[in-house]
């Protein structure tokens, strides 16, 4: 069957699952590469609890359940998906390791889109993307509200109850969750992304806190205070669950037990918000101020970071052993690390990848070049890479970048002999510039061959495969080292 | 101050050589360098020993070329990619098994982990690390971390000192530093010069790094250099926009064009001379004079770091004269 052919049957076959009918035909033009077809037998295992992905599936034929394994060791049916359902959004959209096993109950037909398509059809909007969301909506609402502090212990009956009334709501970054000053009203859990905490001073506005995935706020409006002290703005694409403070009044009177347990982790979380808990956080690997530790991580946003890249000035012989180190373990002899960075105090975050928690890089990139792999660390697939700087654009802290690829995995790199280096010099002092304006311009008139480069994204790559990490084994100070970033601060 | 390069457990290796040494001279009854009767002996041992210190020490150097050479026998344990995430795939089954509360002890899942990571040839490169986990989350973390299987440059730095500062007590048992003869007067000169720049030079590294990042303010190296090339990229444009005459008169005469940028004088005198404000001079004022701020700034980073590092300039071709002609010594005294 020729090509044609075969994308006419698929194209008929995309218009039939209702998630797709709605796709512009110029969009799914891409299906024809990007789309995979998978066969299962009964009892397979078709994704995995805890596993990164980032492609959608679809069910095009039998029936696909999902378990999870929750904490106590009970195994959960959360449901089948049948024909023309979906599953795989909710990795692919957050970020987050798949919430659940799904196994295949019968013969089973999988459509995978894979994760330049999906995004690509996500980001064109429409039917395609209200269903997605949707159902995303959904899935997110009644899995999360049982890892939420908040609700530690409750019944998962009661919980299912509470899920009715919740809402799961996505903010874009730079959007204001709640405003100072104003009623408090629900109490909002976060889901995935980031949260800042900012209070308006007569300096201007100052961040106090952040919050990251499975913290909550809004507790005070359980309580007697009923006004927001702070504002939270988000500081990815956050999504977070808002309860309002009526969902939590019928609970209490519905289920006394499940009330005073939650009024209990309430109070507690309060009692923590103004210091009276000590908290059980790890003691600080740098001693920084308070107001330089928030500056640290919230104002440069070294809190979406994962692992960064720490040199401590204090130690540091600026030896240059760490990028020689680096350029070693490279066959195209380009460091992938530099000394550039975000400093603070005595300490640097170098641009080095963060494998940040919400990979700027990943959200942005629409080729499927970026994957986060199963350890959390990001890897570029250069063979997608098309060169087109999105994530170098995105990256937060600049450790992406674009460089000129001979062959995949390889970086073109002018290699020239000690003697060749010197050349320009041994024509400086013989009188003659090493490039005079007119004879430049005279070379760039000549006709050159045809040359486009290829350029791809390169970063850090932790060393891959190697028994080391080249710039931290090879600092005779112990200057360097990789570390949390929330870990520098004690936080 | 970089207290970390003198915290090791090799001081107390030194320690233990040197005074080793020192105690078997003392319990003998000898002088220092002494070569009669029972002295031979002690003088044997130190001999031998001060040699094989001195290869050791030397050993740094190579660890630290051959790294960065590319050919590290370590280099050649490289686990390609599709093992390394088989492996990982495998220690997230165990995650999730600690995470359901499955397996509670921790030598129990660092062995199964060590296993897994065994069964697709990633043990080679990495070791399963079990931790406590915290409040709330799995009571144990599984992860990995590298071998490395030579170990650490800072590790090796503290073998290099301590055991180096060792040599000086081991050759003076030897030798007692006596300066009768050619080769004495060579081999204690040299050892004295490696042993003192040595010293000198960790001191410098420990204090250096406060200096360099007090002369480098606000930026460091790496980014002042980008600024200054970025400044002197700005400056070239600006000059477009000047009259040839005025280029002229600012470059100065067979000065390279770089240096002849920063030519504040001559600009201060053009803008008097101008019959009115001329905002083309200011900009390349303000331009050359941020140069001139980020080149001193360079200037003055640059003079520290030359400190910190000027007695390498001694330690290095000492280091290999002694150890050339302490093995010229050890043959000499062999053969005849």
């Amino acid at each position: 069957m020729s090509g044609a052919a075969q994308f006419g049957e698929l194209k008929a076959l995309l218009t039939q699952v209702p998630l797709f009918g709605k796709v512009k035909p110029k969009a799914m033009a891409a299906a024809e590469s990007e789309v995979e077809f998978r066969r299962a037998m009964p009892g397979d295992t078709l994704v995995r609890q805890g596993e990164f992905l980032e492609e959608l599936f679809v069910v095009l034929d039998g029936i696909a359940t999902a378990y999870r394994t929750e904490s106590d060791g009970s195994v959960e049916n959360m449901g089948s998906h049948g024909v023309h359902d979906w599953f795989g959004e909710m990795t692919a959209l957050a970020n987050q390791p798949q919430f659940s096993t799904v196994k295949a109950e019968a013969h089973c037909t999988l459509m995978v889109v894979g994760a330049p398509l999906f995004k690509t059809l996500y980001k064109g909007g429409g039917s395609f993307r209200d269903l997605i969301d949707e159902r995303y909506r959904e899935r997110a609402l009644a899995v999360h509200l049982r890892s939420a502090p908040v609700f530690k212990g409750v019944d998962r009956h009661v919980l299912a109850a509470v899920a009715e009334d919740a809402e799961l709501l996505t903010f874009a970054e730079g959007k204001a969750i709640a405003e100072e000053g104003k009623e408090a009203d629900a109490v909002y859990l976060v889901r995935s992304g980031i949260v800042k905490e900012e209070r308006a001073t007569p300096e201007g506005s100052k961040v106090v806190a952040f919050l990251r995935d499975n913290s909550s706020f809004g507790e005070r409006s359980l309580a007697d205070d009923k006004t927001w002290p702070s504002s939270m703005v988000a500081m990815t694409r956050v999504d977070v669950v808002r309860l309002r403070r009526e969902v939590f009044l019928a609970l209490y009177k519905r289920d006394v037990q499940a009330g005073t347990r939650i009024q209990q982790t309430v109070g507690l979380l309060l009692a923590q918000e103004q210091g009276q808990e000590v908290k059980n956080d790890p003691a600080p690997v740098v001693d920084l101020s308070r107001t330089a530790a928030m500056d640290l991580m919230v104002g440069k946003e070294a809190v979406k970071g994962g692992e960064a890249l720490l040199i401590d000035l204090k130690r540091c012989t600026r030896c240059n052993a760490c990028v020689e180190a680096c350029v070693s373990v490279h066959e195209d002899g380009v460091p992938r690390l530099s000394k550039r960075g975000i400093k603070t105090g005595d300490v640097m975050l170098t641009s080095a990848c963060y494998n940040c928690t919400v990979p700027e890089c990943m959200i942005g990139c629409n080729y499927g070049a970026i994957r986060r792999d199963v350890n959390g660390a990001i890897h570029f697939i250069l063979p997608n890479c098309t060169g087109c700087m999105a994530c170098e654009i995105k990256c937060p802290y600049g450790v992406i970048r674009m460089a000129t690829l001979t062959e995949p995995g390889g970086e073109e790199k002018e290699r020239r002999s000690f003697f060749s280096r010197m050349l320009p010099f041994i024509k400086r002092s013989k009188g003659t510039p090493a490039q005079e304006p007119e004879a430049a311009s005279e070379e760039a008139e000549k006709p050159k061959k045809p040359k486009k480069p290829d350029k791809k994204a390169i970063k850090c790559d932790l060393c891959a495969g190697l028994p080391f990490e080249a710039c931290v084994y090879n600092c005779p100070c112990s200057a360097i080292s990789r570390v949390d970033p929330a870990d520098i601060v004690g936080m | 101050m970089n207290v970390s390069l003198f915290r090791s457990w090799w001081s107390v290796v030194a320690v233990i050589v040197s005074g080793g040494f020192v105690w078997w001279l003392a319990a003998a009854g000898s002088a220092a360098g002494a070569r009669e009767g029972s002295d031979v002996d002690i003088v044997l041992a130190s001999g031998w020993t001060t040699l094989g210190i001195m290869v050791a020490v030397c050993v740094y150097s190579l660890r630290k070329f051959m790294h960065r050479l590319g050919i590290s026998p370590e280099f050649k344990l490289k686990v390609p990619l599709e093992q390394l995430e088989q492996a990982e795939q495998g220690l997230n089954d165990i995650r999730r098994r600690v995470l359901l509360g499955l397996l509670n002890n921790a030598a129990e899942i660092r062995e199964m982990a060590q296993r897994e990571l065994a069964a697709h040839g990633a043990d080679r490169i990495c070791k399963a690390k079990v931790t406590p986990g915290a409040v709330g989350g799995p009571a144990f973390i599984v992860g990995v971390e590298p071998t490395e299987p030579l170990g650490r440059m800072s590790r090796w730095l503290h073998f290099h000192v301590y055991l180096g500062l060792a040599s000086g007590v081991t050759l003076w048992v030897h030798g007692g530093f006596s300066m009768v003869s050619p080769m004495g007067v060579i081999l204690n000169g040299l050892a004295v010069l490696v042993i003192v720049t040595g010293v000198v030079g960790t001191v410098l590294f420990a204090l250096g790094p406060r200096w360099m990042t007090r002369a480098e303010r606000d930026m460091n190296h790496e980014q002042a250099f980008v600024l200054e090339r970025s400044l002197k990229a700005k400056i070239r444009e600006a000059y477009d926009g000047l009259d040839a005459h005025e280029v002229k008169r600012l470059k100065g005469a067979g000065k390279a064009t770089t240096r002849a940028l920063v030519h504040r004088t001559a600009l201060m005198s053009m803008m008097e001379e101008a019959p009115e404000g001329r905002q083309d001079l200011q900009d390349v004022m303000v331009l050359v004079s941020q140069r001139r701020r980020i080149l001193d700034d360079l200037a003055a980073a640059a003079r520290v770091k030359f400190s910190i590092n000027v007695w390498r300039v001694v330690h290095v071709p000492c280091s290999l004269l002694l150890l050339g002609f302490a093995i010229v010594h050890t043959v000499s005294v062999i053969w005849y």
